[in-house]
């Protein structure tokens, strides 16, 4: 079979190639299970972004459940933001090393297992801090999930550009964004429902027992996400056996001191991802409240304008990047993004219309730009790409440490 | 010119020098102890503080007296007005007993009527109209215990309810605290705003009542408390109504966190005739009042009229300025939320009693200032931004012209 998934015959073969070609047989002969064909790189594809799914689903745990967090935990807000800046903070130190440790030491496979395990570990301890009526476990439960969060996001990322080249990323990468996405959103959506669920088979009221199991479903989607590490490192180590992929040769190894040449219109596009990121999460963490305490909405439907924007970006993403892609003018995206995102915040928070309204314009800003800065990044640093792309997922949890905490005091 | 315009939205709204009222406190005015030995009595005291808050044209007289009813007057009179009370007649609920000469020019007054407990029957019942299971506390002719100062200072009215004499009568250790219904008033000399949330704002002329319901034993299986109270208010002959309740819905929550409404009830549309009342629909559920304790308090507005007849004390005892027609109207106030656990033993509710504007609150300077360098600063590098552009752009197609021009000219 080559490239373009036209059957070949074996028998066909050249007798000079039989030694670099290794004989497919059984599964291994069909589109499926074949590593040159674009529909086992398509089921590749889907595992690579439920790689994530467990993360993000879990990561909105607490935005979801912030009414019940605070009531049954007897937290304040300010202790509840806590939760999203201990994720936060681990990642500060980790951009910087986390994809020295994936080349290097770990290797993307191990890698993918290994943060992946942190993810699952994080939410169940955070889950037994819940079940147990300690805050300080679940504290530490959300510090080793963000250990492995981010990381993980820069695992797929590179397990990404392994099997994709070219055009195909920008879809590629718009397609991870929304399965991330649909796990936030789903997120949002189901966790008050499975907790009045339990709550009601359980006979009571709520409280923090009900509370720990509710997260412990999440912790049950984070063993999904470390089967696929598990599934894909299988894959990965045979389609490199198959493929013959080449060991990363002296030329892509990236050190840390290449971060001094990073062009500054680079360092700018992080500086705006920061600031971008910092005006969207911190908002959505508390955004729950804000809606139920400023236009009378019930929790259901509190937690469902605060998904909109994952919603919206789940399908908006990928129609985004191409539109991108095809039309250029990053900085028109961009800059009219921002425009709109100001304008939103601007109706929230000095008028009482509808703000369906509001987080529509945000949608825009949030789909739009994460692609428009991505096509930026690989615009201004096209020969270290992998490890801008690292620098840029993972820059931003500076902002949103410093962000949730500030959000929370000043507001 | 536009940052002079930015700076004097920021400071010109700031307030000149404030208005003064001397105030002036007494207890028990005129009252002899010959004749009316309750006038010292430490329980089952006969309470009356009449305050005299001067300004520099009138005067604003505040009643408080819990002799029957526990009853509440502000008036306003001319500037050289004084207290007029036959102690005999005003113990034995005489109309006219208690006056003041010259006529006030406008008077009204609350009286806390009744008090309710009713069971929110499927648990999702916030308001008494909706409730079938209603019990009634009777507040009138109760041992009240001699009014406190505090240091604030404020006066603190305070007893306990019928069903809970008893239970303290019983000396039964293991029936718990005694419930209290009390009442705290302060009188202001000039604005400014509480120092307890909701920090509600008041005038110069107005007063704060604070309604505490401590421990009150409970019947019902999830009990609630309701009061009704009773607004006393005179309108002219061609006038409908004399009470109107209006509910006003602000962006600004700076000293009331989550809290956008402010409920107010007018006795006249004409300022110089106005006697308000005005509240935050906001109860709180422990002595220390904080955003987690807090809970709605519900009206609908609907008043209904009662014979003068009814009502006991102060209501019955004071003279009303003759000129208009005098209506009592009473309204039903419930206390509660949808998931606040019901009535646990302790509920306020802060009202501010006054004659003339009620007290609009507005955005701090300090909020003014970051809104302005929020959305000032990026609108300024935009512009900045913009026109440095279009100006280097332009230079740079200049140049471009002059090459060409240049270079067509040497050949």
């Amino acid at each position: 079979m080559d490239d373009k998934g036209k059957i070949v015959n074996p028998s066909d073969e050249d007798s000079d190639d039989e030694e670099e070609d290794e004989k497919l047989s059984g599964c291994g002969a069909t589109p499926i299970c074949n590593p040159h064909h674009i529909i086992h790189r398509f089921i590749m594809l889907i595992f690579m972004c439920l790689l994530n799914f467990g993360s993000y689903y879990c990561y909105d745990n607490p935005a979801a459940l912030i009414n019940h967090i605070t009531k049954d935990l007897n937290v304040d807000t300010s202790s509840y933001v806590l939760l999203y800046s201990l994720y936060s903070w681990p990642n500060v130190i980790l951009c910087f090393f986390g994809g020295f440790l994936i080349d290097k030491l770990f290797g993307i496979r191990f890698g993918a297992f290994f943060f992946g395990m942190f993810v699952l570990v994080g939410q169940i301890v955070f889950s037994l801090g819940a079940y147990m009526d300690y805050f300080w476990l679940m504290a530490v439960g959300r510090l080793i999930f963000g250990v492995g969060g981010e990381s993980l996001a820069v695992c797929q990322n590179t397990y990404q550009v392994l099997w994709f080249k070219g055009k195909e990323l920008n879809l590629v990468f718009g397609l991870g964004l929304s399965f991330a996405r649909v796990g936030s959103t789903i997120n949002m959506n189901v966790n008050g429902p499975i907790y009045s669920l339990i709550a009601s088979s359980m006979g009571v009221e709520g409280g923090y027992k009900v509370l720990g199991i509710t997260l412990f479903t999440g912790a049950a989607l984070c063993i999904f996400s470390v089967g696929c590490a598990l599934f894909l490192w299988y894959f990965d180590k045979r389609a490199a056996r198959i493929l013959k992929r080449p060991e990363t040769s002296s030329e892509e190894t990236i050190a840390l001191r290449d971060v001094k040449d990073f062009p500054i219109s680079l360092w700018l596009i992080w500086l705006i991802c920061v600031t971008y990121y910092v005006s969207v999460f911190p908002f959505i963490s508390l955004g729950k409240l804000f809606f139920m305490e400023k236009f009378n909405f019930s929790s259901s439907q509190a937690s469902a304008i605060n998904s909109v924007v994952y919603l919206v970006s789940t399908i908006a993403s990928p129609l985004c990047g191409v539109l991108v892609d095809r039309l250029g003018r990053n900085l028109v995206w961009l800059i009219s993004g921002i425009i709109l995102a100001i304008l939103a915040h601007g109706l929230m928070a000095f008028t009482f219309w509808n703000p369906y309204i509001a987080m529509s314009f945000r949608c825009q800003l949030f789909s739009c730009s994460l692609c428009s800065m991505a096509h930026g990044c690989s615009c201004c640093a096209d020969q270290s790409i992998r490890h801008s792309l690292r620098f840029h997922a993972e820059y931003p949890e500076f902002g949103f440490g410093c962000g949730s905490n500030y959000c929370w005091r000043y507001c | 010119m536009i940052v002079f315009f930015i700076i004097s939205l920021i400071f010109i709204p700031m307030n000149c020098d404030p208005i003064k009222r001397t105030v002036i406190v007494e207890y028990n005015p005129g009252c002899n102890a010959t004749i009316t030995p309750q006038c010292h009595n430490l329980t089952d005291a006969v309470n009356l503080v009449h305050v005299t808050a001067s300004g520099t044209n009138d005067a604003i007289h505040y009643l408080w007296s819990t002799v029957g009813l526990p009853t509440f007057i502000v008036a306003r009179t001319p500037l050289d007005s004084k207290l007029d009370i036959s102690w005999s007649d005003f113990i034995l609920d005489k109309p006219n007993s208690v006056s003041i000469v010259p006529e006030p020019y406008i008077a009204s007054g609350l009286t806390l009527y009744n008090l309710y407990e009713f069971n929110s029957t499927n648990k999702s019942t916030v308001r008494i109209e909706h409730s079938a299971s209603i019990r009634k506390i009777l507040v009138e002719d109760l041992a009240w215990n001699r009014v406190l100062k505090t240091n604030q200072p404020s006066w603190l009215f305070n007893t306990t309810t019928e069903d809970d004499q008893n239970i303290h009568n019983s000396s039964d250790p293991e029936l718990g605290p005694v419930g209290h219904l009390a009442a705290i008033l302060r009188a202001f000399r000039t604005a400014d705003r509480d120092t307890k949330i909701p920090h509600l704002l008041h005038s110069e002329n107005s007063s704060q009542l604070e309604i505490l319901l401590q421990n009150i034993s409970t019947h019902f299986e999830f009990p609630r408390l309701a009061v009704e109270l009773v607004i006393a208010s005179s309108r002219s002959q061609d006038s409908l109504s004399s009470l109107s309740y209006d509910v006003s819905y602000s962006i600004d929550d700076e000293y009331s966190p989550g809290i956008f409404k402010t409920e107010t009830i007018r006795t006249s549309n004409d300022p110089k005739l106005n006697i308000f009342y005005r509240w935050k629909p906001v109860s709180y559920l422990t002595p220390q009042r904080t955003m987690k304790s807090s809970t709605d308090t519900l009206t609908n507005g609907d008043f209904i009229m009662i014979n003068r007849g009814e009502l006991s004390g102060l209501m019955r005892s004071f003279q009303f300025p003759s000129d208009n027609i005098l209506e009592f109207q009473r309204l039903n106030v419930s206390y509660g939320r949808d998931d606040d656990g019901f009535y646990q033993g302790h509920i306020s509710w802060s009202i501010i009693m006054g004659f003339g504007y009620p007290p609009d609150d507005e955005l701090s300077f300090y909020v003014k200032l970051i809104a302005v360098l929020g959305l000032g600063t990026p609108a300024v590098i935009v512009i900045v931004g913009g026109v440095y552009s279009w100006f280097v752009r332009k230079r740079k197609r200049r140049s471009e012209e002059l090459k060409i021009l240049v270079g067509s000219g040497s050949d």
